[in-house]
């Protein structure tokens, strides 16, 4: 409860005519401040009894449209009031919106004397991912003397999801496929744990490996097999390059990919086989992790996949190396991968849109790219290649790693005669290869608007894709947000209907 | 200016005794001059002129500045004293004044009760220093008491809108048993 001025100035009058009448001795003073003081006790009580029935006959409401949203979408937010009866105080109430939330002004409702009901919709923006829980809506209680605040009402929350791939499809035409593997067959002994077989003893066996409960039952000595442990070593390789930055904010081709790369380092992870990692960029090799077991390579290879962004397309016209095929020189050019700090999200920087820009050209008065820029500045091209970055990338996998290993390439259509070029090359060294592959048209910002289109091109995507799949040793796949390509593939079986029935 | 402000029309009232402004302007009119008589009864026709100064003040700016107002005013006019008669007149006059708005509150018997205890207990109060200690003793007290009041009040709107957060006290108890 606090006073107002008004009530201030009646203290100050009570106190002053108690001082006067001490003064004066003029006893007859102090008869006001006691008067005064029974008026101003009187109001206290009287505010604080009104504000109690208010109260409990008050209900307040917090309303979300939704409980789950996403990172920078506006939800609707309704505060809404109602007394049982009208009071004479007046009343506003303020929405206990959490700190995370964004709103341009206070979502504020307000209940004149004798008012019962009022409400207020405001929209807020929630740029922060996570949990939040709003807090109890402010009811402040007014009557002219004083004023009180209590805390009313529900306390609603809101899940803020990150922006991320709402839908990730993986398949073939339209049919989900897995694109992780199993537990695989060993087909041969060895010192793991699974058991395999139950066989007599031969000189040589050590004791250790003697199945006494099987020797019991059978009267003769026997030895129990187990089947080996394998690896299947992977080699991931992503394309992060301009073109993959093609899509909305947080849904871009790399984006579909990125989930698709985490789900294979996962159950790599699950299943403790070796995995590594060559994300390249518009100019080469942005990182490389060779093939290895242990929670450190499986933490690494996931927090560089996350932190894969599109490369800037210039990077590519800017070197000046001239080595031909793979070139293993470490170099310390410098590049800007993220162009001048940017996230390519931002609308300030879109490779795609603008792909002659350069660093230079970018908004350098921006305070916040000037800030980044020299943060990005440093990061280098670990390899760079003259030759396309996928073919280079590929042959260093298999220049690196000589065993046999299952090759999964994350890329788009973007360029078919490079992409198909290195998985020739990758299937010559004898590697099983998976080529996950995003169709452009399924990210390009005006969407599936012009379905007819769209689905031209897409199934000159799908020959693509198949003209892969049907190379021995390959799985091509198509990685797209599953809303869009349902659109198409809807559209794709109402021209085959509409074409069975002109036959 | 407040909510507050605007709503009783400048004057220092509460929102909450300031309903039904028709018959409101009628009971201020009788109140007024029912004070007027009773200051002309103690005070003669320097007191009629006193008690029209003090009405206006009422009517303009509120209970407790007329009530300073009608105290200054007889203290000046009469600076050798009135007699205890007078006195008791006088002051039953300004209670006429302090209840007036009481008919305007919801529950008026609940006003008056609180506004007659109030003014009985810090009368109490300033009788007792004035008989038994020195005047500046009786102002202190009479000050005193009525902040430790409106404390008092103040604590028991926090526990009876249950704004007193008892979490902490709990929490030590359960740790030192």
């Amino acid at each position: 409860m606090r006073p107002t001025r008004q009530l201030w100035g009646v203290g100050i009058l009570a106190a002053v005519l108690a001082g006067l009448a001490a003064v004066f001795a003029r006893p007859l003073l102090l008869g006001a401040t006691v008067l005064i003081g029974a008026w101003l006790l009187t109001r206290q009580y009287l505010f604080v009894t009104t504000v109690r029935k208010a109260k409990a006959s008050l209900t307040a409401t917090q309303a979300l449209d939704t409980s789950a949203t996403r990172v920078d979408d506006a939800t609707p937010v309704t505060l809404n009031v109602s007394l049982e009866r009208p009071r004479s105080l007046s009343l506003s109430l303020e929405a206990g919106i959490p700190p995370a939330g964004v709103v341009a002004d206070p979502l504020v409702v307000s209940l004149a004397p004798n008012e019962t009901t009022a409400q207020q919709t405001t929209t807020v923006s929630w740029p922060v991912a996570g949990r939040h829980q709003f807090e109890q809506a402010t009811l402040t209680a007014t009557d002219g003397l004083f004023e009180t605040t209590v805390p009313v009402g529900s306390t609603p929350g809101i899940t803020v999801e990150p922006r991320s791939p709402r839908s990730v499809y993986i398949g073939k035409g339209g049919d989900r496929r897995a694109i992780t593997r199993g537990e695989h067959e060993a087909e041969r002994f060895g010192s793991g744990t699974d058991p395999a077989e139950i066989r007599e003893y031969v000189p040589g066996d050590t004791a250790d490996k003697i199945d006494w409960k099987a020797t019991a039952r059978l009267n003769a000595l026997h030895v129990r097999e187990f089947e080996a442990d394998t690896d299947r070593p992977t080699m991931l390789i992503v394309d992060h390059r301009a073109a993959l930055s093609e899509g909305p904010p947080a849904e871009s081709k790399l984006a579909y990919l990125r989930e698709a790369a985490l789900a294979t380092v996962s159950r790599a992870r699950q299943l403790g086989d070796p995995i590594g990692l060559l994300s390249i960029g518009d100019a080469g090799l942005t990182s490389r992790f060779d093939p290895a077991t242990g929670p450190g390579q499986y933490v690494s290879i996931r927090r560089q996949l996350l932190d894969l962004e599109p490369t800037n397309a210039n990077e590519r016209s800017g070197s000046t190396d001239d080595s031909t095929g793979p070139v293993t020189i470490e170099e310390t050019a410098t590049s800007s991968l993220i162009a001048a700090g940017r996230r390519p999200n931002h609308a300030s920087l879109d490779t795609t849109a603008s792909p002659g820009a350069t660093p230079a050209d970018t908004d350098r008065s921006d305070a916040f790219v000037r800030t980044l820029e020299p943060f990005y500045a440093n990061q280098q091209y670990q390899t760079r290649f003259e030759s396309d970055p996928l073919l280079g990338a590929v042959r260093t996998a298999a220049a690196t790693y000589h065993d046999r290993v299952w090759t999964i390439i994350c890329t788009d259509d973007s360029d078919p005669n490079a992409l198909y070029e290195a998985v020739r090359y990758s299937r010559s060294k004898n590697n099983d290869v998976l080529v996950l592959l995003t169709p452009s048209v399924l990210f390009r910002p005006s969407g599936v608007a012009d379905v007819e289109r769209a689905y031209n091109q897409y199934q000159s995507f799908e020959e693509f894709r198949q003209k892969l799949d049907r190379l021995e040793g390959v799985t091509a796949l198509e990685v797209a947000p599953e809303e869009r390509l349902s659109t198409l593939l809807a559209v794709g079986h109402e021209r085959t209907q509409r074409q069975g029935v002109r036959q | 200016m407040t909510d507050g402000e605007s709503a009783t029309g400048g004057r220092v009232e509460s929102l909450l005794l300031n309903r039904g402004q028709a018959d409101s302007r009628r009971l201020t009119g009788v109140a007024a001059l029912a004070f007027v008589a009773m200051f002309g009864l103690a005070a003669g026709p320097l007191g009629v002129a006193a008690g029209i100064t003090t009405a206006l003040v009422w009517v303009a700016v509120g209970t407790p500045y007329a009530i300073a107002v009608g105290h200054v005013l007889i203290v000046v006019l009469y600076p050798a004293g009135i007699d205890p008669v007078s006195i008791v007149i006088v002051e039953l006059g300004f209670l006429v004044l302090l209840l007036t708005a009481a008919v305007r509150a919801s529950t008026p018997g609940r006003v008056v009760g609180w506004t007659i205890g109030a003014a009985a207990g810090l009368g109490g109060v300033a009788w007792f220093g004035v008989r038994s200690q020195s005047l500046w003793l009786a102002a202190a007290l009479t000050t005193g008491g009525l902040a430790l009041a409106s404390y008092g009040v103040y604590r028991y709107e926090l526990v009876t809108l249950g704004l007193v957060d008892d979490s902490k006290s709990t929490h030590d108890t359960t740790e030192n048993l």
